[in-house]
């Protein structure tokens, strides 16, 4: 009896491995309106323009995946209702990368399989988009990302890449012109997170402050889900920077900031749009942000009409603010259809070519427009943290 | 007292012991001897539940403890000083022969009285309370094990192999306590033994397992003048 | 010299850290043969019931809120041991307690994410700020940890010392059989030893708050560290669980102030692999290095 009860425990255990690892490790089909392979033989179904979706919905920063895809979906149903795209209704296809390069690449090479999918909005993550970009290219399909990284354009040469947001080629010269001229800093230190994005930005502000003569006195790396920052801080403290320009993500950029005031590093911070995310700031207190500076792509108080128009929408159907990844991806499904009009019909290349050709698209991050590689955003915003909450200070433009 | 009943055992596919049989009465000594392998150990430890029949009974004073485990069968009084001593290493004396009450709800002046007690027959014991028991000797460990038994005022001790690996003279100063545990305190005495002479000359009754069957059994003063016995386990 | 003895003061705490975890898993090891493969899964819980539910969702304040937590924590245990660890240990080969243990890890996981949610959050006034000593900037965390550390290291050397359950505990990991011949149950005295790891692991929890915000992935690097402690230390002694938890705190912490913090993880590991192949009792020189 001992002896078949252990048999039967085995194979029970093995059942249950099985289940649990395939359970816990696929990758879940999001998609927003049911079903994903039903091919009904009806005619209103065959004209809807399919577009996929790679977004971040579990990972390390789960909420910038669940901003993503209601951004998209207000878009969607917006668009929707006011008779879709040359009269078809749009339909997305989303799948979830977990925010990890080789998730992004199994499910990316799923959309593009897709042969119905015309258009890819993500990955979003730098890292995720590098990885993914030769498939993309490969394929033949248009993507547009909120990518940040200047590699995807100085170290890639890619015509189906779209950016829809701020490059940090671009962001990055702001956040050090930034601490130069208004903060009159003289000693920096530089903070970057070791990945794509956190790289590509420390690249753009140090060969923008070296070609104004000044070389950074600290420049420390650490990785995604680090959690303890003591030791940089100390070389800061210790090399007594007057500034701290900070390139990672928001849980990162949580314990250093709240790390940097119990440590008593006490300097003006300057950073891209982390600093304004709700993420990150319901993570922080009024003190331990106090002295930082965001260059953003989208901050609520800028007076600017869409934008306005945008939160106020947005508020009223989810019940919270808006954010980068909201705005960006709410702007990237505007972007398509404004591409797909103009190039009358939905089919890849020809996407990809009216991409390229647009011009003068209002939108909340000011007038798009297509640059030859693909950058379709040319402004920013500064913001100061004030009371944990960022204040629109002003626009720049590129 | 106790009582096996027609008792199988088996190890897996083997079979450790066929219906066995054996009892042992109040006051009484009674040892089961037999070569290497022959089951007694295995008789042991069905009796204290680590091993359980798969035919036969065990009562123990009218309750049937066939099916207990080996916790429940010590908090019915009967103790077992295993094979090899197995005292705890990394205890001390002390805490080693605290161990002995876990059954037991005594409060600490009791177990100290306990302890006391204990000098009677271990008087070496007393100034090596804070040694680690790893520390002792072969002979020194044995009498803790059996001091560690009595420290839970047994109604049955059994004992396991109690002289092996010890140098004779030790062997007959074991024997003698064992003779005065069970006169002086009145406590029935299981003894499984390979030393069949020690054993015999102890005991009031004996049983001679082989290969897991009782061969012979009886009082032991008569075995023990027994040809085959002889022969067999007392060296001609 | 402040920022060394900064990096100091950081690597003790952390070392403290690493020294519990290493002693919930030790006396889960020495109890039934073990390693608890969820057990950091276990100090997220004890963090996430605190935080999530007692403090932030209830509102009750701290000082009811942590033996509550503690107590649920207790309880858990005692229902992991009684349902998979016991009755893992029993059978023949060890590979089911090992999967058993990281099923439950990734069901605790799961779990974890559906109740609370996938987002990090925080206990903003939670053990907050520093005290200045001079230069150095004590954080009340650090100092709270190695109080909590030296509380727990006391009771324990005092439960093994001088109570029932405790020398029961201690007879439990050197001869199972032998102490059930004492009486003892050692399938409720592991439970306990179970019970009583899940509530060093809900203190683990509550500890780290302050320092690394509650989410999913909290304890993920502290329980491989810790785990490199024990080992480090001599795997399956408590003293050594101190020793390497405050080795790999020190080391890493001061490497950090001089190296690229970016390796900064690397150092524990290439202090567990060091010991590995060249002192594998550990520093404490263990018995029960398997």
């Amino acid at each position: 009896m001992k002896r078949q009860m252990k048999k039967w425990l085995s194979i029970f255990m093995v059942v249950i491995l099985v289940a649990s690892l395939t359970g816990c490790a696929g990758t879940p089909s999001l998609s927003s309106n049911g079903g994903t392979n039903t091919q009904k033989p009806d005619n209103k179904q065959q004209e809807e323009i399919l577009i996929g979706v790679s977004a971040a919905i579990t990972g390390p920063a789960p909420f910038d995946g669940e901003r993503t895809m209601q951004g998209i979906n207000l878009a969607v149903e917006e668009i929707n209702a006011a008779g879709g795209i040359m009269g078809r209704q749009i339909k997305i296809i989303s799948e979830d990368d977990q925010n990890t390069a080789n998730i992004a690449v199994n499910v990316v090479n799923k959309l593009v399989n897709n042969e119905k999918i015309v258009a890819i909005i993500g990955p979003h993550r730098s890292a995720n988009a590098m990885a993914t970009e030769k498939i993309m290219s490969d394929a033949k399909m248009p993507f547009l990302t909120g990518a940040s990284s200047p590699k995807l354009v100085t170290q890639v040469d890619n015509p189906y890449f779209f950016r829809i947001r701020g490059s940090d080629s671009f962001v990055g010269q702001i956040i050090a012109k930034f601490a130069l001229d208004e903060l009159k800093a003289q000693k920096i230190g530089v903070i970057f997170n070791n990945d794509d994005y956190g790289t590509g930005g420390r690249d753009v502000v140090i060969s923008y402050l070296e070609s104004k003569g000044v070389t950074p006195v600290v420049v420390e790396g650490h990785n995604t889900d680090d959690k303890d920052m003591s030791g940089a801080i100390t070389k800061c403290k210790d090399a007594g920077i007057d500034c701290l320009i900070m390139y990672t993500h928001d849980p990162e950029a949580a314990i250093f900031a709240r790390q940097m005031n119990e440590m008593g590093l006490d300097v003006p911070v300057v950073g891209p749009v982390t600093f304004t995310l709700p993420t990150f700031l319901s993570l922080v207190t009024a003190e331990e942000t106090k002295g930082f500076y965001s260059v953003a792509d989208f901050v609520s108080g800028n007076p600017d009409p869409v934008v306005t128009n945008f939160q106020k929408a947005f508020t009223e159907k989810y019940n919270v603010e808006p954010d980068l990844f909201a705005s960006a991806y709410y702007t990237s499904v505007y972007i398509l259809k404004d591409a797909i009009e103009r190039a009358g019909t939905a089919d890849r290349a020809a996407i990809q070519k009216a991409l390229l050709e647009t011009k003068d698209l209002p939108s909340v991050y000011g007038k798009l427009y297509a640059n030859a590689d693909g950058e379709l955003v040319h402004s920013a915003v500064v913001a100061e943290i004030v009371d944990n909450k960022p204040v629109y200070s002003t626009t720049v433009y590129e | 007292m106790l009582e096996i009943n027609n008792v199988d055992i088996f190890y897996g596919k083997a079979q450790a012991l066929t219906n066995v049989s054996v009892c042992v009465g109040e006051k009484e000594i009674v040892s089961v001897i037999g070569a290497n392998g022959a089951g007694k150990t295995t008789l042991m430890k069905s009796i204290m539940g680590l091993v359980h029949p798969t035919a036969g009974s065990i009562t123990f004073k009218g309750e049937n403890i066939t099916k207990l485990a080996a916790h429940d069968v010590v908090k019915q009084g009967i103790i077992y000083v295993p094979e090899g001593r197995r005292i705890f290493p990394s205890l001390t004396v002390y805490e080693n022969l605290f161990m002995g009450t876990y059954s037991k709800k005594y409060s600490k002046k009791e177990i100290e009285d306990k302890i006391e007690e204990q000098y009677e027959f271990f008087p070496k014991l007393k100034e090596r309370m804070d040694q680690l028991g790893g520390s002792l000797s072969g002979g020194e460990q044995q009498m803790l094990a059996i001091a560690r038994g009595l420290m839970a005022d047994p109604k049955l001790l059994m004992l396991d192999e109690p002289s092996l690996g010890l140098a004779p003279i030790i062997v007959e100063d074991i024997f003698k306590i064992i003779l005065d545990i069970n006169s002086k305190k009145n406590i029935p005495i299981m003894l499984v033994e390979q030393n069949a002479y020690m054993a015999l000359e102890s005991s009031s009754r004996a049983y001679v397992l082989e290969l897991g069957i009782v061969k012979q059994q009886g009082d032991a003063s008569v075995l023990i003048e027994d040809d085959d016995i002889k022969k067999a386990y007392l060296g001609g | 010299m402040t920022s060394f003895f900064q990096l100091l003061l950081g690597g003790i705490g952390m070392g403290c850290i690493y020294c519990l975890v290493a002693i919930e898993y030790t006396l889960i090891w020495n109890a039934s043969g073990l390693v608890n493969f969820a057990h950091d899964k276990f100090i997220m819980l004890g963090a996430y019931i605190f935080a999530g539910t007692l403090v932030l969702k209830l509102n009750l304040p701290i000082i009811l809120a942590v033996p509550i937590a503690l107590f649920l924590m207790a309880i858990f245990g005692s229902v992991a041991a009684m349902g998979i660890f016991n009755p893992l240990s029993r059978l023949n080969s060890n590979i089911y307690a090992v999967m058993g243990t990281i099923m439950l890890a990734k069901i605790l996981g799961e779990a974890t994410r559906l109740i609370w949610g996938p987002a990090p959050f925080n206990l903003p006034s939670f053990v907050k700020g520093a005290y200045k000593l001079g230069e150095v900037s004590v954080s009340k965390v650090y100092l709270l940890i190695m109080i909590a550390t030296i509380a727990i290291l006391l009771i324990i050397e005092f439960m093994f010392k001088k109570t029932k359950v405790g020398i029961a505990m201690r007879c439990v990991a050197e001869d199972k059989t032998a102490a059930s011949l004492m009486g003892v149950n050692v399938n409720k005295n592991i439970t306990f030893t179970v019970a009583l790891s899940g509530m060093i692991c809900c203190v683990v929890g509550i500890l780290i708050i302050p320092v690394f915000n509650v989410s999913l992935g909290m304890s993920t690097m502290i329980g491989l560290k810790g785990f490199a402690a024990g080992i480090v230390g001599g795997f399956g002694s408590i003293p050594g669980a101190i020793v390497g938890g405050l080795l790999i705190g020190i080391v890493e912490s001061l490497y950090s102030g001089v190296g690229p913090t970016v390796y900064r993880d690397v150092v524990a590991f290439v202090l567990l692999i060091g010991f590995l192949l060249v002192k594998p009792k550990g520093i404490l020189n263990s018995k029960a290095s398997k």
